[in-house]
């Protein structure tokens, strides 16, 4: 079944459609089980601060089993509180900085591919300044200047994804602006801004979902990156990449340190991966109409 | 004995739970050297027909094809791919409708050819006999220098030179039969009567079959000895060319020839438009495919599936009323009710027409930018000085082929570019200035129809919020009834509302583009290539549409379209345009009676006069 068959119902229909087809995408069950499980995580993670930053030196270094099922690291902190602990940075990331760059990236593409001239060239020519660099260095470099921590890498991460949406967006702008369907709309004098939400971005929300979901797991993988140089989350509190970062100093002694965090995030971006994948299956059946 | 048979061929596609009949028993024979057209519209399974020959139809389980298609004996269709490849290209070769994508842009046209022949010959060829084979299909193609077509890559020709050279591709290897599916669709009417001419003389000179496959009766009428009319999947009627088009024993072919617009046809006359659409082919009607739309279906018709029934030597056709002793010959078939029964002359009365639009020495050149800085290093003139007039309640058509600049000057009219030079004026308003409220004028009164009826409604809004929009632009109120009406006047009913684009046909579509555009009573519309994209049936309910519009409202066109005989029909003035300027300009009568540019001649010349009496 296409999107295209789908379009002859109402939209309540097809929105009820689309969700049962993505639900039987074993892609997208997994990414929503991770995804669940995270949410749970961040949610439960208030109430055990405690537990997550209790260190006890008579317990450095275990492995995992009994009284600490993931074991515990070199202060002798349990790493299953951590990994609990660690989710919330994650959420953050994902809700804070990609949902900025994915806002501010696709007005900023919207008014460059739609208005063109000057606009365009202000912000394409930005837009090509920032990503020349590589997205990391940029990252490190931001957060360099403005001072380590979970707020300034949040910064770093939204202002080195904001770029990809915003020349992904204009590009698509570029085409959709010269469909009969918005010179009809132009003609009979639709305001420019209506008519970008009405006859253009309806058209670029296939696309975006699945972008945002491949942003998302560079994010996740950026901040993992930062805090992992400690340029990040700020001890004590746990972050995943500053997990698998100290982890790697006691590998044999303890490898659960590095591999549970590493295992966290390598799910976490697996499933925005998949997730992406599954969402443009059933967009660009669409697309290719 | 035939160099083709076609014996009950039937293919079916399937798409999840849909099962499409495209093609439902058809039998077809074809000799040696003789030309068969296949005419159809679209979706009637002509090309289905036409690409399962080749064994070019997409595999099972997508595709089935059943039956036998014997080509000099051997049944193509229980062969295995390999000993396919040698028959396909070599003894059965084929020309598409748009060379541009037959060709690979990346190799010379020369590659291209030795290619086909070093595939079809046995043994290595030395390279010059390769080159001569190719210099000597270019030459048959009648390209011109051919040693130095070799060296081109399909980029540096143009259309019809494309074309010749996908033509000289497909009989490098000298086939027993050609398949021609639309040829000369693609391309501008000048080349069109050239290209048919290559193919006929091909035909004599190869001794070659041709399969015509054509939607355009004109060309059916002139290149081919017989013909098979095919509708909804099945051949409804076959025999000799001439007795097929003079003497049509189906109301189906009857009602195309009649549908048909041409330049002989007296000016601004109704078309005989076939009502209704050709039918869903998962859901195809019962008894006759056609009875729904047959002016002279009984009730037998809609439930008895007509047989092909012999109708004279070489001649069948498949329609129980004819088979009985109905004549639909000499009379035409009925004229349409239309759904507005005013007639033209009683509410547009001579009341002298005022000018509304206003083309003055328009230019319109489009910048060639270069180099680092992206300056201006040269431009296109695609409009240069121009000067039109359309007056209110008139037609102005605008006639020319691709590139003339005919629709760069309705995009002026239409705000949609700013002329270089020249002015624009609607009713007095300079189009390109206009600010407030004669802005808001414009954006009222002056709306278009565009070509395409799949790019020009939002895919993703209903019918409903289509509408709905110039009207709540503009401030006016939007009730379901009023978009019941606006849809009643274009012959849709109230149940569209609620759906989106992709549920309605072509025809369907373009209704409620005309039907938007009408939605704020405007004064002028420019309709640009509105029908062109629609089949002959269809066409013809649209040209009636919008003529019972003018007729009621007043409304004024601004045609713009490639095709004279589309114009025959609405036209009061026409302007033909060539290379961006104006070579002829006039009322219609004058311009079709005494053309006075050579162009325009070769134009008119080249158009369909008439498909059935000149033979």
């Amino acid at each position: 079944m296409t999107l295209i068959q789908l379009t002859t119902s109402s939209s309540r229909k097809i929105a009820a459609r689309l969700l049962r087809m993505l639900l039987r995408d074993w892609r997208v069950v997994f990414a929503l089980t991770v995804f669940v499980a995270i949410g749970c995580a961040a949610l439960v993670s208030p109430f055990i601060t405690d537990t997550m930053t209790a260190t006890d030196t008579g317990r450095l270094l275990r492995g995992p089993g009994p009284g600490h099922l993931l074991g515990t690291d070199n202060l002798g902190r349990d790493i299953g509180a951590r990994l609990v602990g660690g989710a919330v940075v994650t959420v953050q990331v994902v809700a804070i900085a990609v949902g900025a760059a994915l806002v501010v990236g696709t007005v900023l593409g919207l008014l460059a591919g739609y208005l063109g001239g000057w606009v365009d060239a202000v912000v394409m020519r930005t837009v090509d300044g920032l990503i020349a660099f590589p997205l990391l260095v940029l990252a490190l470099t931001i957060v360099a200047a403005l001072g380590p921590g979970v707020n300034n890498a949040l910064i770093a991460i939204a202002v080195v994804i904001t770029p990809q949406f915003a020349r992904l967006v204009r590009g698509e702008v570029l085409s959709l602006r010269t469909r009969d369907w918005v010179a009809a709309a132009r003609i009979v004098g639709v305001p420019t801004p209506v008519l970008l939400y009405r006859h253009v971005l309806p058209h670029l929300a296939g696309t975006l979902l699945v972008f945002t979901a491949l942003q998302a797991s560079t994010a996740v993988v950026a901040e993992g990156a930062l805090s992992f140089l400690g340029l990040g989350v700020q001890a004590p509190d746990p972050s995943w990449g500053a997990m698998v970062a100290s982890g790697t100093n006691y590998l044999s002694s303890n490898w659960a340190l590095s591999v549970f965090p590493g295992l966290a995030l390598f799910l976490t971006i697996a499933a925005f991966n998949l997730l992406a994948d599954a969402l443009r299956d059933v967009f660009d059946t669409h697309r290719t109409n | 004995m035939s160099l083709l048979e076609i014996e009950n061929l039937n293919v079916q596609f399937s798409t999840g739970k849909r099962t499409v009949h495209a093609v439902s028993g058809v039998d077809l024979r074809v000799r040696a050297g003789e030309s068969l057209a296949l005419v159809g519209e679209s979706g009637s399974g002509k090309t289905v027909t036409a690409l399962s020959i080749l064994g070019l139809t997409p595999p099972a389980p997508t595709c089935r094809v059943g039956g036998e298609i014997r080509f000099s004996g051997q049944n193509l269709l229980g062969l295995s791919e390999s000993r396919l490849k040698a028959v396909r290209g070599g003894e059965v070769a084929m020309v598409f409708q748009d060379p541009t994508s037959a060709l690979n842009p990346l190799l010379t046209v020369g590659t291209q050819i030795t290619d086909a022949v070093q595939s079809h010959l046995p043994g290595r060829r030395r390279r010059d006999e390769l080159r001569g084979r190719a210099v000597e299909a270019l030459e048959l193609a009648a390209l011109d220098k051919p040693l130095e077509r070799l060296r081109q890559y399909p980029h540096q020709l143009s259309g019809g030179m494309r074309q010749r050279a996908a033509i000289a591709l497909a009989i490098a290897a000298r086939p027993r039969l050609l398949i021609a599916d639309e040829p000369t669709t693609a391309l501008d009417v000048t080349v069109q009567g050239e290209i048919m001419e290559t193919l006929g003389r091909l035909r004599r000179e190869l001794d070659m079959a041709l399969v015509l496959v054509t939607h355009d009766l004109g060309v059916v009428a002139e290149h081919s000895d017989r013909t098979a009319v095919m509708y909804a999947g099945r051949i409804v009627e076959q025999g000799p060319t001439q007795q097929v088009l003079a003497n049509p024993q189906m109301p189906y072919t009857r009602a195309l020839l009649d549908a048909t617009p041409l330049v002989g046809a007296p000016p601004k006359e109704r078309l005989r438009a076939i009502g209704g659409a050709p039918p869903d082919l998962a859901d195809l009607p019962e008894g006759c495919a056609f009875s729904p739309r047959c002016p002279y279906a009984i009730d037998i018709c809609r439930t008895t599936v007509p047989e092909l029934t012999r109708r004279g030597p070489d001649r069948v056709a498949a329609c129980i009323r004819t088979d009985n002793g109905l004549v639909i010959n000499g009379t035409k078939s009925p004229i349409p009710a239309s759904f507005s029964t005013v007639s033209k002359s009683s509410v547009n009365p001579a009341s002298s027409p005022k000018v509304l639009a206003r083309f003055t020495d328009v230019a319109l050149h489009y910048p060639v930018r270069g180099g680092l800085l992206g300056r201006k290093t040269g431009y296109v003139p695609a409009v240069d000085g121009v000067s039109l007039d359309v007056y209110s309640g008139n037609t102005l058509a605008v006639v020319g082929e691709s590139g003339s600049g005919k629709t760069s000057l309705s995009r002026t009219l239409l705000r949609l570019e700013k002329p270089t030079a020249g002015l624009v004026t609607y009713d007095g308003i300079d189009v390109s200035q206009a600010r407030g409220r004669d802005l808001a004028r414009l954006q009222r009164e002056v709306q278009v129809v565009f070509q395409s009826p799949y790019a020009s409604l939002d895919p993703r809004m209903t019918i409903q919020r289509i509408l709905a929009e110039p009207l709540r632009v503009h401030g006016e109120p939007v009730e379901r009834d009023r978009l019941a009406r606006l849809l009643e006047s274009v012959g849709l009913g109230e149940d569209a509302l609620d759906r989106y684009p992709a549920a309605f046909s072509g025809g369907q579509r373009q209704r409620i583009a005309i039907a938007r555009a009408v939605s704020l009573r405007p004064r002028l519309i420019v309709c640009d290539e509105a029908v062109s994209a629609l089949d002959v049936s269809v066409q013809a309910q649209v040209l009636n549409l919008l003529g019972d519009l003018q007729a009621e409202h007043g409304i004024a066109y601004l045609f713009i379209t490639h095709d004279l005989g589309v114009v025959r029909s609405v036209a009061d003035e026409v302007a033909v345009m060539q290379a961006g300027q104006v070579v002829e300009y006039g009322p219609a009568e004058r311009v079709y009676a005494q053309p006075k540019h050579n162009y325009t001649r070769e134009l008119l010349a080249n158009a369909p006069r008439q498909t059935a009496g000149a033979l």
